[in-house]
């Protein structure tokens, strides 16, 4: 009872304070931005293009859901991340440098029940601003385009664009070849290779689509996902905040560890000269947190999904553990 | 005997060498107000922060109404309101909503209640406005109200009148008075204003770098060590008088009236002696020291002490 007043509490003034609104303004600019470009110039893509080329219905290609998954993929990491970071990195050292912790801390109430609270409210609000997100960007696909989804490609700009252009189809000859100079059997061969490069690419396409009228099924699944990886940056955070008496201090040291970890994981990646890179990257929680694209699969492996998660959760239990304990130690003297 | 409420019992805080705090006892009976006293930097407010859980100490042990405090855990029951320095308060809520949240921290509180501290302190017209326009004064008087919030038996109050004019000051002073007269409370009051603190406490602890250099009651402290004034008038000199009694232990001159160190049981013997030697005593009063040259007096003296 005691706890859940605490939790009350912790709500009531996070939901008060302006600052706490400004994720849910920057992610519905971005929202409207990525809708609005894929309302408007979907159709100079490549992948767009392509199947045009290819007699598919291109009026069924650009929906709420790709739209979604392209907002997704330009604001998670790079707009969601630091927006979840300011908030969590002021929850601790905020308090203490505007001297209201001690303010909760002459009150008869535990410090661990008080950073378990603090955190529980900082883990709704992760939720309710990726849901906010998600459902703005589906809601307003749905304004712009309807409730459609009959061709719903999880990854569209991973096709590649076409080059060359006539007949020949570019590469498809010999090279800086035209056509008229073509021999019967060199023209033959040069179709033959076109076709074996449009099938490649119809089946890279498949790889992605998803079966129609499940987009928005998928999007109910990626909201707890990528809320559960924005979690673990949030722990992060939430241990700096705890250590440092300035929030800005936390958010910097929070963000240095979240870039430098994205630095080692595409140092992995990109690299095979150092081993050591390679060896560590699985355990990278930037790594992982790219679980959420697991559910734009064809089909979902739910055991992939589930160790990234069991990961996820280890990093954000660990950090916020190692949280607990030096606050349960610290001395309040700000 | 009364209960006592707080109790340190060698009580320190050491942050890297230095011992902040020093093997500090001291102990608050019911219904004192009792003043702490110290330089800046004498360790007052690390004290009042180990009184209050806010910092663990090295070593040593505070009790409240008779149960040990811990640092960090859970205290139930606890009796205890508190200002420390300057209140701080959420600026973006109001008054009243800042008070409701943290009432509710302390297990609840009725509405009632809120508005009764609220009215207490002079702030029920404003109770709606936002924390973030409320003048220093407005502040201080907030963080009594919320002190006040869960009718404590323990009030600790860590600089309050600091920053208040002299009508806030007198405010102040009064609902202190009444709190402890109403509702029995007793007050923990750390204040650099030593007139205030003359006025308000009936104990004073006085420390110095961490250490104690005085506790007792303030009219002992500020009782000039049985020295009275006397002054005369008529022809008659009253210093063969005086010499003849044997209970004045030094007689002296200071300001046309005579300055005479006597035990004060002694002193209406002393009045009847120059009475019958027909001399018109005009005044005949036991001199009080101010507590702010009792203070300077007692931390040079201990700070002399400690350098050499």
């Amino acid at each position: 009872m005691e706890f859940l007043r605490l939790v009350r509490v912790e709500w009531v003034k996070t939901m008060r304070m302006r600052s706490t609104y400004i994720a849910f303004v920057v992610a519905g600019i971005l929202v409207m931005t990525v809708q609005l470009g894929v309302y408007f110039n979907a159709d100079e893509s490549p992948f767009y293009r392509f199947l045009e080329a290819n007699g598919f219905d291109t009026s069924l290609l650009v929906n709420a859901f790709i739209g979604t998954r392209l907002a997704m993929e330009v604001g998670f990491g790079l707009l969601m991340a630091p927006m979840i970071i300011l908030t969590f990195a002021r929850q601790v050292a905020g308090e203490d440098l505007r001297g209201t912790l001690r303010l909760m801390l002459v009150r008869p109430i535990g410090r661990l029940d008080l950073l378990l609270a603090k955190f529980l409210v900082c883990s709704l609000y992760v939720g309710l601003l990726m849901g906010f997100f998600l459902g703005l960007s589906y809601g307003m696909g749905i304004v712009l385009y309807g409730p459609k989804d009959s061709i719903t490609v999880a990854r569209p700009w991973e096709v590649e664009p076409e080059t060359g252009s006539g007949e020949a189809g570019g590469a498809a000859g010999p090279p800086n070849q035209r056509w008229e100079e073509m021999t019967e059997a060199e023209r033959a061969q040069a179709r033959a290779t076109r076709r074996g490069r449009r099938d490649r690419r119809f089946q890279t396409i498949a790889r992605y689509v998803i079966t129609p009228g499940q987009g928005l099924k998928r999007l109910l699944i990626a909201w707890p996902l990528t809320s559960w990886a924005l979690l673990t940056v949030g722990s992060i955070a939430f241990f700096f905040s705890v250590i440092n008496k300035h929030p800005i201090a936390a958010m910097a040291l929070t963000v240095g560890t979240y870039f430098m970890v994205m630095i080692l994981q595409g140092l992995a990646s990109q690299s095979n000269i150092i081993p050591l890179f390679q060896w560590i990257q699985p355990y990278l929680f930037t790594t992982a947190m790219d679980f959420w694209r697991g559910c734009f699969s064809v089909e979902i492996e739910w055991g992939s999904v589930g160790r990234h998660a069991a990961l996820l959760g280890g990093y954000t239990l660990g950090f916020f553990a190692l949280a607990q304990w030096i606050f349960w130690r610290k001395d309040i003297t700000s | 005997m009364k209960e006592i409420v707080l109790e340190t019992r060698g009580l320190a805080k050491r942050y890297g060498r230095r011992w902040v705090v020093e093997d500090l006892d001291l102990s608050v009976r019911q219904r004192d107000v009792y003043g702490f006293l110290g330089r800046n930097g004498a360790g007052k407010s690390t004290t009042i922060r180990m009184i209050l859980g806010l910092v663990r100490p090295t070593r040593g042990e505070v009790l409240v109404a008779g149960r040990t405090i811990r640092a960090g855990g859970r205290r139930s029951p606890w009796p205890v309101g508190a200002i420390i320095e300057s209140p701080v308060f959420y600026d973006y809520l109001s008054g009243r909503t800042n008070l409701e949240l943290l009432a509710s921290l302390s297990g609840g509180a009725p509405a009632s209640r809120i508005g009764q501290v609220l009215e207490l302190v002079g702030l029920t017209d404003r109770q709606r406005d936002p924390v973030g326009v409320y003048s220093h004064g407005m502040r201080q008087r907030l963080g009594l109200a919320q002190a006040l919030l869960p009718r404590p038996e323990l009030l600790i109050l860590d600089e309050p009148l600091d920053g208040l004019d002299p009508n806030g000051i007198r405010d102040l002073r009064q609902v202190m008075t009444n709190v402890v007269e109403t509702e029995g409370v007793t007050i923990f009051l750390s204040s650099h204003i030593l007139s205030e603190v003359e006025l308000t406490c009936n104990r004073v602890l006085v420390i110095h770098q961490g250490r104690r250099v005085f506790e007792g009651s303030t009219a002992e402290l500020i009782a000039d060590a049985g020295h009275v004034r006397l002054r005369t008038a008529g022809p008659r000199d009253p210093e063969p008088v005086l010499r003849g009694l044997g209970f004045i232990e030094a007689i002296g001159r200071e300001n046309g009236a005579w300055r005479l160190r006597l035990p004060q049981e002694r002193v209406p013997e002393l009045n009847r002696a120059l009475v019958a030697a027909e001399i018109d005593v005009m005044e005949l009063t036991p001199l009080r020291r101010r507590l702010e040259d009792i203070f300077i007096g007692l931390t040079e003296a201990a700070g002399s002490e400690g350098a050499g």
